[in-house]
């Protein structure tokens, strides 16, 4: 077969691309790793946090789970977001102390955590980043840069195979001709936005920027999905999962979800994960839960409810308790800053300040409680502790979401 | 000190106001540099109104003077005439501020209609923009430019969304071959608790949700658009004669049974339950005894699948087998003990009750008449010429385009997506793999996906006016009469427009401007965000109360907009729409049916206007417990417009406590002794105590689980006593003046796609003078809007 000239210089330089891919994510650094585990409906305060601040807290009720940890993990007290001030936004400002409302008269809109990470790596794994929940109502924690909630997958079998198996040669080749033809149209459609913009007023070009912006976005998108399309997946052991997604699986599902997460950093499919526990009336299928999960927090200080939600938070802090055990013996532990908390502070009251937060992991020195007491009446922001584990992620930032500085204490 | 302190941070701020003097003396002790009260601080606040920002909060500082909020009581009072100067200051700021329409795309509910129109497809259980991000909606309405957003994600999905329906368009070659196909009961899903399945039959035991019978051969749905004929035999089994009363199995002996024929997909969830979007194409009566054929036409999707269920059956079956355990005679001890159908299959065999029993589900399809598609003549025409090229691709797009654009297309702009179709073309493609290349760019090209509205002057040019006007009145494309008359100019005539708006409100589209302006102003899209507790509120599952009570609203704003009613209505009225389990909710006798009709109301029903809906009384609530804060925010913000402050940082949210020992109640008195919370809550409480007679699904109460009765009567901020809901509403209806305004700028904001700025007030006022003096019609409200010179400009 005779190659045009053309032709072969494309072919050489996907050739000669891949070496400098594989640089960029470097063999000398460990690449870093973030996953955030959040919970829509917050821990019971009275439950989780220490009286005693620094090194020698007795462990509360929800933290004997975590007690083998305890020398891996960072606690915090008395953070939160100085702009929310109601419960009902915690979970779309709890990655990044922004609403979505006031997003756009900021210049990183109300980008969440995992993104920013996420758009710093893009590329050097086949997923960017992965994001799971529980049931179809999960969703609105984590946000890109324009202002729009990421998506979950909260189905295991298909995080799994969406992981781990390979499409068909066939698939692959329709999936191939289909990126291509969207490069195609959006090269006809960039033109036609030049002549839209021409008969509009300022404000509208601005406006229609966003259109521009996309277009580059999605180009990128094509060519990063266009070069994984030719690799195979990682390979996982076993196959996909069978069980029905959905909290009333949740004895089964929970720690599944986790292992698909220890999975997917494991071979290296993705460094940034997140993993939410969504608000749900649903009843979580575990030994003794009898009423909904979102009734529960709302418990009015019955005791039948505070015992009940009990269970279930304690289910939940020892499946991540068992999450750290899996990246601790895997050695990812020391690359991968581990964050669990919540951005309500109180589901009793809809409080969403004093925020539980726990950073596992990630190379910091650990086994502090550590109490950031108000000063004037303002708490320290949450997202000081977002700057450090983006600092530790290695993007040099000075500042994120309502950030004064990087948190002091953690190092 | 002090004031030294205050004045040096004042010379900071870049646009020092003339009436410094004032604000510092009145206001900055609690909105300076050492209190923000309400996070409002005016020192370091800019005069400068063409900051949209500094303009809303300086509308807010208007607000309280005007209104003689701020300062508070205890404070020294202002000379009138410094308040005076000081209003006048800011009016005159804000007068000059009007805000432009920034160009806007459309969002998810239009896109979804204009796609409809556009091609003529069934859209009905096809959501082409199923995945799209949620549409932002800062200003109450996802109509507003400035506030939704395009994103790469979004783009993606856009790509996406033009390839579905490109599967549905473009559909050349012969007819699918039409297949007969029968389902037996051995194809039915599996039995489970609510079902019992034979190899003759499967039975429905009750309307429980997870009840729903589906063909596990056909889940993957029909595989062709088109029209299907679903023959089902079935016979309703039990349904009287049995020992049962009506109250155990809560069900209506004088009905029929009925059969309901969902269609579903796979692809939202799982078949044997309530899909988040699903058809209801049918509702059939079903006779006793003997196996009788029902037949039903229908469309179906390629992807689409039946899902039955009994509509009016008994409740779930953990319920009936303590039933018919009771029912067993005393001799019996030993087996009543033990009937439960889950543990022991043949202990179902003692239930004596009504089953819908199902033998045979049939398939005919897609018939013939239906091909080739209307979509695809639509866009090919009925006789495409004999030589398909790059020519004939250039004329079906151009003609498309000019739909799609919503005006007039150039040749010259057409180029470059005939272009891109010729050189598909060229590249050895068939003609209609590469004219979807064309269709795809326009679906995807922004003049497509935004209302241009160039507003040269400042007036909308008769293209711009009649998108601007569909997408008010249907959220949908201008039909070709209204682009007809923008090609002629005639919208420009006042009577032209009036009558084209006319006749566009008696048209069914208007559905699209009910639901989605009602959807959001009351809320409803939020309906089932925060579901009703399932044990605690069962019955809002077995009637599947969500549907219900939404339908309501929408029919009540329906009507007052078909008559031409005042909408004093909305705040207090002596009827409503119900159907027999909504009215069942309201506790009000002789309603009967599943279809709503019109329901006089009864001062002792305590319903009527917006604050006696279920779905409002639904949405305000958490699905758990009522909070009369949350309520009490609701009334101020869409019965008066004014939104209070969101709550100060510092003060420690009330913790429910429902022992028993105090109410909710009780816990705001005491929240309201703190200064700064007293100043908002009691302008919010007194609403919310009003409607704490209605639980979290709407139902009447008069008393809170633990006991302790419910004190309903406050005193409104300006004065006014009530002892309940009833005598409440009298006072709002007196005071409907304000609720106008209200409505109306809501109305305004959905219409013309920009928040309203102060500028816009005086005009607003002459509207609602207006409307006054014709009696307050909703029908008229609309017309004025469309009159108005804000929707005619940019």
């Amino acid at each position: 077969m005779h190659l045009g000239r053309r032709q072969f210089i494309r072919g050489a330089g996907v050739l000669l691309a891949l070496p400098r891919l594989e640089a960029l994510a470097g063999p000398k650094m460990p690449p870093r790793r973030l996953v955030v585990i959040g919970l829509d409906l917050g821990l019971n305060p009275v439950n989780w946090f220490p009286k005693a601040a620094g090194r020698d807290y007795a462990l509360t009720p929800l933290l004997q789970p975590l007690a083998r940890h305890r020398n891996d993990f960072t606690l915090f007290s008395k953070l939160d977001h100085p702009d929310i001030s109601s419960g009902h936004f915690g979970t779309p400002a709890f990655l990044s102390g922004v609403l979505p409302s006031g997003a756009k008269r900021r210049k990183d809109g109300n980008i969440s955590l995992d993104q920013r990470a996420a758009e710093a790596v893009a590329g050097q794994t086949r997923f960017t980043s992965i994001h799971l929940g529980m049931s179809e109502r999960s969703g609105g924690m984590c946000w890109t840069r324009a202002g729009v909630p990421v998506p979950t997958v909260w189905n295991p079998r298909a995080v799994f195979d969406s992981l781990f198996h390979d499409d068909s040669a066939t698939v692959r080749k329709a999936r191939a001709t289909q990126l291509d033809a969207n490069r195609s149209v959006l090269d006809v459609v960039t033109q036609d936005a030049r002549s839209f913009a021409r008969g509009l007023g300022h404000t509208d070009r601005q406006k229609l920027d966003e259109y521009f912006t996309s277009v580059r976005g999605v180009e990128q998108r094509i060519g990063i999905a266009r070069r994984w399309l030719g690799r195979p997946k990682a390979k996982a052991p076993g196959g996909g999962p069978e069980l029905s997604p959905g909290w009333a699986n949740a004895e089964t599902i929970i720690p599944l979800m986790y292992d698909l997460l220890a999975l997917a950093l494991e071979t290296d499919s993705t460094r940034v994960a997140t993993l939410q526990f969504e608000n749900t009336q649903a009843q979580p299928e575990l030994p003794g839960v009898t009423q909904g999960y979102h009734l529960l927090t709302h418990h009015g200080q019955l005791k039948e409810r505070l015992d009940q939600l009990f269970l279930v938070e304690t289910f939940l802090t020892e499946q991540f308790a068992r999450f750290l055990d899996r990246l601790k013996q895997g050695g990812l532990l020391e690359q991968t800053s581990v964050l669990y908390g919540s951005g309500l502070g109180n589901g009793n009251s809809h409080s969403s300040r004093d925020l539980p937060m726990l950073l596992a992991g990630g190379g910091f020195k650990h086994g502090q409680h550590l109490v950031y007491p108000k000063e004037g009446g303002r708490a320290t922001p949450l997202c000081n502790l977002y700057v450090s584990v983006l600092q530790r992620f290695g993007i040099p930032v000075e500042q994120f979401g309502t950030s004064t500085g990087a948190l002091d204490g953690l190092a | 000190m002090m004031s030294t302190l205050v004045f040096f941070l004042w010379a900071l701020t870049a646009v020092a106001p003339p009436v410094q003097p004032f604000l510092q003396k009145t206001c900055l002790k609690c909105h300076g540099p050492d209190k923000q009260k309400g996070g409002l601080r005016i020192d370091t606040l800019a005069a400068d109104f063409n900051d949209p920002k500094a303009a809303e909060l300086w509308g807010k500082v208007l607000d309280q003077l005007d209104a003689g909020e701020m300062p508070p009581e205890d404070e020294p009072r202002p000379t009138k005439a410094a308040v005076a100067r000081t209003v006048a200051w800011i009016n005159q700021g804000l007068a000059r501020t009007s805000q432009r329409q920034v160009l806007r795309r459309l969002n998810a509910a239009e896109y979804r209609n204009t796609v409809r129109d556009l091609f003529g497809i069934d859209t009905t259980l096809f959501n082409p923009a199923e995945s799209f991000p949620g549409d932002g909606a800062d200003h109450g309405f996802d109509t507003v430019g400035q506030d939704l957003v395009t994103s790469d994600f979004l783009l993606e999905q856009y790509l996406a969304a033009a390839d579905r329906v490109m599967d549905k368009v473009v559909k050349p070659g012969p007819a699918p071959r039409s297949t007969k196909r029968v389902f037996s009961a051995a194809s039915f899903r599996d039995d489970n608790t609510e079902t019992m399945r034979t190899p003759e039959h499967i039975d429905m035991v009750s309307r429980y949700q997870t009840g729903r019978v589906f063909l596990t051969d056909l889940t993957q749905g029909v595989g062709h658009d088109g029209e299907y004929v679903i023959r089902i035999t079935a016979a309703a089994i039990n349904r009287t004669g049995h020992p049962y009363s009506v109250a155990e199995l809560d069900v209506d002996p004088t009905e029929p049974a009925r059969l309901n024929v969902f269609l579903g997909t796979e692809a939202r969830g799982k078949l044997d339950r309530p899909q988040p979007e699903e058809q209801l194409a049918a509702r059939l009566d079903i006779a006793d005894g003997e196996p009788r054929v029902y037949e039903i036409r229908t469309w179906m999707d390629a992807d689409a699948t039946p899902m039955l269920m009994y509509h009016n059956g008994p409740l779930r079956t953990a319920k009936l087998y303590k039933v018919v355990a009771n029912h067993l005679p005393a001799s019996d001890g030993d087996k009543k003990r033990k009937v439960d159908f889950r543990a022991d299959r043949s202990t179902r065999a003692l239930y004596l009750g009504p089953r819908l029993r199902v033998f045979s589900v049939e398939i005919e399809g897609p018939i013939a008449a239906s091909w080739p598609p209307p979509a695809h003549v639509r866009v090919f025409g009925a006789q495409p010429p004999r030589k398909l090229d790059v020519g004939y691709a250039t004329e079906v797009l151009t003609r498309l385009a000019r739909r799609a654009y919503r005006r007039p297309v150039t040749a010259q702009e057409m180029k470059p997506i005939a272009a891109l179709v010729g050189r598909k073309l060229g590249q050895g493609l068939g003609f209609h793999d590469a004219i979807r290349f064309g269709l795809k760019a326009i679906l995807c090209s922004p003049k497509f996906l935004y209302l241009r509205e160039r507003g040269n002057e400042g007036t909308l040019d008769q293209h711009e006016l009649a998108a601007r006007l569909s997408y008010f009145l249907w959220s949908t494309m201008p039909d070709d009469e209204l682009l007809a008359a923008a090609d002629r100019g005639e919208l420009a005539n006042r009577e032209t427009l009036i009558a084209q708006t006319r006749r566009m409100l008696a048209d069914s589209k208007v559905d699209g401007f009910v639901t989605n302006f009602v959807g959001q102003w009351l809320r409803l899209r939020r309906l089932n965000e925060m579901p009703p507790d399932r044990t605690k509120f069962e019955m809002y599952y077995y009637d599947v109360l969500d549907q219900n009570m939404a339908q309501e609203s929408y029919l009540f704003f329906r009507h007052l907009l078909e008559q031409n009613l005042s909408i004093a209505n909305f705040l207090d009225s002596d009827f409503t729409f119900a159907n027999k389990r909504l009215a069942r909710l309201y506790g009000i006798d002789g309603v009967s049916g599943d279809a709503f009709t019109k329901v006089a109301l009864k001062p002792e029903h305590r319903r009527g206007g917006i604050l006696g809906q279920a779905s409002v009384l639904t949405v305000t609530a958490n699905g758990i417990e009522t909070s009369p804060v949350v309520r009490g925010v609701w009334v101020l913000e869409n019965v008066f417009g004014r939104p209070p402050s969101p709550p100060p940082a510092n003060v420690k949210a009330l913790e429910p406590d429902i022992r028993g020992a105090t109410t909710v109640r009780d816990q705001l008195e005491k929240h309201r002794s703190v200064e700064a919370c007293q100043s908002c809550h009691r302008k919010i409480d007194p609403y919310g105590f009003a409607l704490e007679n209605f639980d979290p699904v709407g139902a009447f109460r008069a008393r809170y689980d633990s006991k302790r009765p419910i004190e309903a009567g406050a005193t409104t901020p300006d004065g006014h006593t009530f002892k309940d809901i009833v005598e409440l509403k009298q006072i709002l209806v007196a005071q409907k003046d304000d609720f106008a305004r209200c409505l109306t700028e809501k109305l305004m904001v959905y219409a013309t796609g920009r928040p309203l700025a102060r500028g816009d007030r005086p005009a607003i006022a002459e509207l609602i003078a207006q409307a006054k003096e014709r009696g307050y019609g909703l029908h008229d409200l609309v017309l004025q809007i469309v009159e108005s010179r804000a929707f005619q400009t940019k």
